[in-house]
């Protein structure tokens, strides 16, 4: 087992992975920028360096000076934590050149789900379905057309070396293809530094539904259920619940089965996840593979009631799956709701000190955050300060009993969120399960 | 004591009107005390005896203190609006010649001219020598050979010239 663990990260996800090394004994590093010295997971770990300015480029994605941080600690792994550097696979390797382990998959894992082409090919090749669509990139708006016509309208472009819901256009008509064509491969440019797109035939009201993959070094793959995550605004997640409320359990499993099979093609050996687009007649599509842990993994913990950062770093220090697929059970039903620092319903970011700060509890109700009473909020970072995660019985009591939590929860001095999500828990389209990835755009609060 | 200790004991310090600390114990005795606009410490263990920074500030060095031999650092500067500190640009280890058998880049007193190089802070096997943006004096080294530094860690105090 690792001796010492660095937490190349910031914020609750930080916290996150400290919290599951105390409790395996491995000693923890937590880096921080220098405006980040008051944070709580600099406050927590058992050592902490100052690797960089507040800028992220110049610190929590400056690989050399997270490896030297290591270096000086005799960190022993590197837990990247989402976002930042988490599926940079040239960081993956500078860790293992370095004699560091690297806590998720290969770089050539990486370098395969991250590119959205190979992707699709890989997991075709594992009987995955995916969505009528180009194998390669579209290097013209002439072969756009064709291939927009032949697969039906809307379509959608899609950057292939992008992701997290960005550098997308959806085309409703062959008029408005050449121009949608140029800005996508442009955004695509400006966004991820490749210009190349692709296309696929745009599912109308989808259902964003994710597997969570779990595997080790040793071949074994299990899945760990699914999670509904259509509640987005600008495709960011907002909202996200296990299991999904309109899932039949043949397509579940035949879900699950599938985020397997390609999981297991490609060799895959951390924790991941297998993103799928559900039609209104439950048929599925892969859409990507995330390959790290993700933000929304509570809601997973909260029904099947397994640790998923304790078995990412057992599985990273070679121990095999503690679980077999039939071990796996989901019980009861779990709802986040990711808590930023920004207003409402205008989501303008709202940064500034926290003057009162208390969360909500009681039985079947998880916070998991790094803010504190008279924590200042930093404008340079991402704006999510909190995950409120609920577990109960049923969907039902999910519902109310996040509603009576968000009721409890007092941040004072700065906007947040959380009137939104009271208005969601209210909300009959959401309650009935009913929501698609366009809920948001349609509904008004 | 570790250090984060020791900056819990400085922070509680400075937070408060305490003027003078002191603390003993079979291992270890610690002396704080606070001056006009700078806290000197002073912290004597068997074999170790840290460097007292200039600054207002904890010594940010984050591994903990290792046993070394005693650092004929003095045991207070006074603080002089001429003089500044320069602090690391990147995390790593700190060496004061450019090989374990060579002479020091720079000794108290030393005067360094515009680009002249005051140490080595070796991250990542690259030893990146820290050079001087303006003339200046050395006044006081703040860290031991091969001790570890963070970003922003003041190394040395100087006078500008």
């Amino acid at each position: 087992m690792f001796h010492k663990i660095l937490i190349a990260n910031r914020g609750e996800i930080a916290l996150r992975i400290i919290r599951a090394c105390k409790e395996l004994g491995i000693k923890t590093v937590a880096v921080h920028s220098d405006v980040d010295s008051e944070a709580l997971h600099v406050k927590l770990a058992d050592e902490s360096i100052c690797i960089g300015p507040a800028a992220s480029a110049k610190s929590y994605l400056n690989m050399k000076a997270i490896i030297s941080a290591a270096e000086v600690t005799d960190a022993d792994a590197i837990h990247p934590g989402y976002g930042f550097l988490s599926e940079n696979a040239e960081f993956a390797e500078i860790c293992g050149n370095c004699g560091l382990t690297f806590i998720g998959p290969t770089p050539e894992n990486m370098r395969l789900m991250g590119d959205k082409i190979r992707a699709r090919q890989t997991v075709t090749a594992a009987g995955v379905p995916i969505l009528p669509g180009t194998k390669e990139s579209v290097t013209s708006a002439e072969e756009a057309k064709k291939i927009a016509e032949k697969i039906g309208y809307p379509i959608i472009i899609k950057a292939t070396a992008g992701g997290g819901g960005r550098g997308m256009k959806v085309v409703h008509s062959p008029a408005s293809l050449p121009n949608a064509f140029a800005a996508a491969r442009s955004e695509a440019q400006a966004g991820f530094g490749n210009p190349d797109v692709y296309i696929e035939k745009f599912c109308e009201r989808p259902r964003h539904v994710e597997i969570q993959i779990l595997a080790d070094k040793h071949g074994n793959v299990i899945h760990l259920g699914e999670r509904d995550c259509s509640i987005q605004r600008r495709h960011q997640k907002l909202l996200e619940e296990a299991p999904c409320p309109v899932l039949p359990d043949k397509v579940r499993k035949k879900m699950g089965d599938c985020a397997v099979a390609a999981a297991k093609s490609v060799g895959y050996t951390s924790v991941g996840t297998m993103e799928f687009l559900l039609d209104a007649n439950n048929d599925f599509f892969f859409m990507e593979m995330n390959t790290r842990v993700q933000v929304e993994h509570p809601v997973t913990e909260m029904v099947t009631g397994i640790d998923i950062i304790k078995e990412q770093i057992r599985s990273a220090a070679g121990f095999p799956l503690r679980f077999k697929q039939s071990d796996i059970k989901i019980k009861g039903h779990a709802i986040e709701c990711r808590i930023n620092a920004e207003h409402p319903f205008k989501f303008t970011p709202s940064p500034g000190k926290i003057d009162g700060y208390h969360p909500p509890g009681g039985l079947g109700v998880r916070v998991d955050s790094a803010v504190y009473d008279q924590y200042t909020v930093l404008p340079h970072y991402d704006s999510m300060i909190a995950k409120l995660i609920v577990h109960a019985d049923t969907r039902e009591e999910a519902i109310k009993r996040m509603a009576r939590a968000l009721d409890e929860y007092i941040i004072e001095g700065i906007k947040t969120t959380i009137p939104f999500h009271q208005r969601i828990m209210i909300n009959k389209e959401f309650i009935e399960g009913l929501v698609d990835t366009g809920f948001l755009e349609r509904t008004v609060f | 004591m570790d250090i984060k200790d020791l900056k819990a004991l400085i922070k509680m310090v400075t937070d408060t009107d305490i003027t003078e600390f002191e603390m003993e114990n079979s291992d270890e005795k610690i002396v704080i005390r606070r001056g006009k606009d700078k806290e000197i410490i002073h912290m004597a263990a068997p074999q170790y005896v840290a460097a007292a920074p200039a600054v207002p500030a904890p010594v940010a060095a984050s591994a903990a203190a290792t046993p070394a031999a005693p650092a004929a650092a003095p045991a207070a500067s006074a603080k002089n609006e001429r003089y500044e500190t320069i602090n690391s640009p990147i995390v790593g280890t700190f060496y004061r010649a450019p090989a374990p058998d060579a002479d020091p880049y720079v000794e108290v007193g030393t005067v360094v001219e515009l680009g002249g190089v005051f140490c080595i802070v070796e991250a990542m096997k690259l030893m990146n020598e820290i050079e001087a943006e303006f003339k200046c004096k050395i006044i006081e080294i703040l860290k031991e050979n091969a001790q570890p530094v963070e970003f922003g860690d003041p190394l040395f105090v100087v006078e500008r010239l």
